[in-house]
């Protein structure tokens, strides 16, 4: 058996009364990407900061390459793993080129590899083109994708991605998921939130879908994104499609309700 | 090489501005005098050391510790605005906004009127500390929520530690005897006035070292502009460097209170004026505000004590006075360039 990347077992975090997770347990190899998918408020974010290491557990365990979370000195951990967050503010007009910069603080200072790592996270982030810019002056969608490219110069084997294709163009979703799953395919852990479930279904090799901070369903794609599970988690009636590429497409049933059992 | 320039220009209105501002009094100085006396004090002999007993005498007692002062104040204000505005998120962040400067006071205030200055400068200058520590400390708590600043807490809960401040003050000063009233009251407007040798080395001892730990973490406050959690995330242990920073800012406020009172608006427009010509990265930015809050004092200082014959102004009104104008200016500006504050 491979080491596992991530190895959670009964993940309890509170927010005073409320739980955020409840029991979760989750184990993720290298190679692998894992979506996280689930409505909203059930949690996906609140895992995310647990596998990064911003919140501290109620109860249970998070080890990452077998050792417990609390233990990696924060340094040794920038160097195994990079996490996008949902919001992407920056607090002083930074350069576009020296925002992705950033992302090189953890590693020793080394030109030639730090301009390298840089100009490959930028070009595979596609925002070439932005680089001179203040990073105040990009729209949502452009920040997000700086952001990504910071992420991508970090240059990590493990990779936790909060929504990444939230604020961005149908284009750039794709062009996103499918720059993560390059990754896992190459060997790299990827840590996926997703709402568009047939990205998860498309880009995914494994999905965990979370219903009010507990484990709804884990397993692979099409064994979890039944109609069934969905209407149980989601509330709404869903049908599932095959793209052109036979891949699954999780579209809602928007047919009113008599013409749905013929 | 844009940097080189402005450090440049910058180094050379301070030195500029030490020269002129050792220069010009009641007793006018000849430049070589200036130059000669402040090699001799430096230890260097040459042919330029004044030859009048009095010239020597008001510059190595009167007119040398007063511009010295004035430079480090200013430095250990641009500084404490650099950072300050570095660990908020937010280029509004400025001990004299907040309240910091004003907690200061009210511990300096405290001490002279208890008698505790008759341990010199450093207990006056430690009580500024201990009170401007908690009164920073009390506006990040207050000013911070999830990781980020709203502006119009923060500049509420300036109002609330200013007024505080103020009132505790009042109070010092009521209970207080006559003479400490007196110095009170120029805590409250700032003035450079009767600058001592020992109060230059008292600052110094502050200045120099948290400047120069402060442009050691520059690195790390670039990362911070992301946000703690992806600072965090980049290996920066976010708890250690704010209480650091908290305490950086504390001590180079205290620095410049206990010896110059509150002097306003010098750590808000000098990292503001410096970003907008070097950008944001705070290692430039650093260097940067420390040599231009030093020359900006400087000048002001020479100011204060020329504009009006005979009288020696408050220099903190002049800084507001320059700085507020300025400040408008400036905020207009960047809203109009960058999309307001982001």
């Amino acid at each position: 058996m491979t080491e596992l990347t991530y190895r959670v077992r009964d993940l309890t975090v509170r927010r005073g009364e409320r739980s955020l997770l409840d029991g979760v347990d989750l184990d993720v190899a290298a190679g692998e990407m894992v979506a996280i998918v689930g409505p909203n408020g059930a949690g996906k974010s609140t895992l995310v900061a647990a596998l990064a290491g911003d919140v501290r557990p109620e109860a249970g365990t998070v080890e990452f390459d077998g050792r417990p979370l609390g233990d990696w000195r924060p340094r040794d951990l920038a160097r195994r793993r990079s996490v996008l967050l949902q919001s992407h503010a920056v607090s002083f007009g930074y350069t576009v080129d020296e925002v992705v910069a950033m992302g090189r603080s953890p590693w020793p200072a080394d030109p030639e590899r730090d301009e390298a790592a840089v100009e490959r996270a930028i070009e595979r982030a596609d925002v070439a083109h932005l680089r001179a810019r203040s990073y105040l002056a990009l729209s949502g969608g452009e920040r997000a994708r700086v952001s990504l490219a910071r992420v991508l110069a970090q240059d990590t084997d493990v990779m936790l991605l909060d929504e990444p294709t939230a604020a961005l163009d149908l284009r750039h979703q794709e062009d996103v998921l499918r720059c993560a799953a390059e990754d896992a395919q190459a060997g790299r852990t990827v840590v996926v939130v997703l709402h568009d479930l047939s990205l998860a279904a498309a880009y995914a090799s494994r999905v965990l879908m979370l219903d009010r901070g507990r484990v709804a369903a884990h397993g692979l794609p099409r064994d979890v994104l039944t109609p069934e599970r969905v209407r149980t988690v989601y509330g709404i009636d869903i049908a599932l499609l095959h793209g052109p590429d036979g891949s699954l497409l999780v579209v809602p049933d928007r047919r009113p309700t008599p013409e749905r059992n013929r | 090489m844009r940097r080189v320039v402005v450090l440049a220009t910058l180094t050379g209105a301070l030195l500029v501005g030490l020269v002129v501002s050792a220069r010009v009094g009641q007793l006018p100085v000849s430049t070589t005098d200036v130059v000669g006396a402040a090699l001799a004090r430096l230890g260097i002999t040459s042919g330029w050391a004044p030859s009048d007993e009095v010239v020597a005498m008001t510059l190595e007692q009167i007119r040398f510790p007063r511009v010295a002062l004035s430079a480090l104040v200013g430095a250990a204000l641009a500084v404490g605005g650099a950072v300050m505005q570095a660990i908020f998120g937010n280029p509004l962040a400025e001990p004299g906004v907040v309240g910091v400067s004003s907690g200061a006071a009210l511990g300096a205030a405290a001490a002279i009127a208890s008698g505790v200055s008759v341990a010199g400068g450093a207990g006056v200058a430690a009580a500024a500390f201990v009170c401007g520590f908690l009164a920073t400390f009390l506006v990040y708590v207050t000013a911070r929520a999830n990781g980020r600043t709203e502006v119009v807490t923060l500049l509420l809960t300036g109002i609330a530690v200013n007024a505080f401040a103020g009132a505790g003050i009042a109070l010092v000063m009521f209970v207080g005897d006559t003479a400490s009233r007196e110095q009170i009251v120029f805590w409250q407007l700032g003035s450079l006035n009767g600058a001592r040798w020992h109060e230059v080395a008292v600052v110094t001892a502050i200045v120099v070292p948290t400047t120069l730990i402060a442009l050691a973490l520059a690195r790390r406050y670039d990362l911070l502009s992301l946000g703690e959690r992806s600072a965090a995330h980049l290996g920066v242990r976010v708890e250690a460097l704010r209480v650091g920073s908290i305490a950086l800012v504390a001590l180079l406020t205290a620095a410049a209170v206990a010896f110059a009172g509150i002097i306003s608006f010098v750590g808000l427009v000098v990292p503001h004026s410096i970003r907008m010509l070097l950008g944001p990265s705070h290692r430039g930015l650093l260097a940067a505000s420390a040599i231009a809050g030093a020359a900006l004092l400087v000048w002001c200082d020479l100011l204060a004590r020329t504009a009006v014959a005979g009288a020696d102004l408050p220099i903190g009104m002049i800084t507001a006075l320059i700085g507020g104008p300025f400040f408008f200016v400036l905020i207009r500006q960047a809203r109009s360039r960058a999309g307001g504050w982001g």
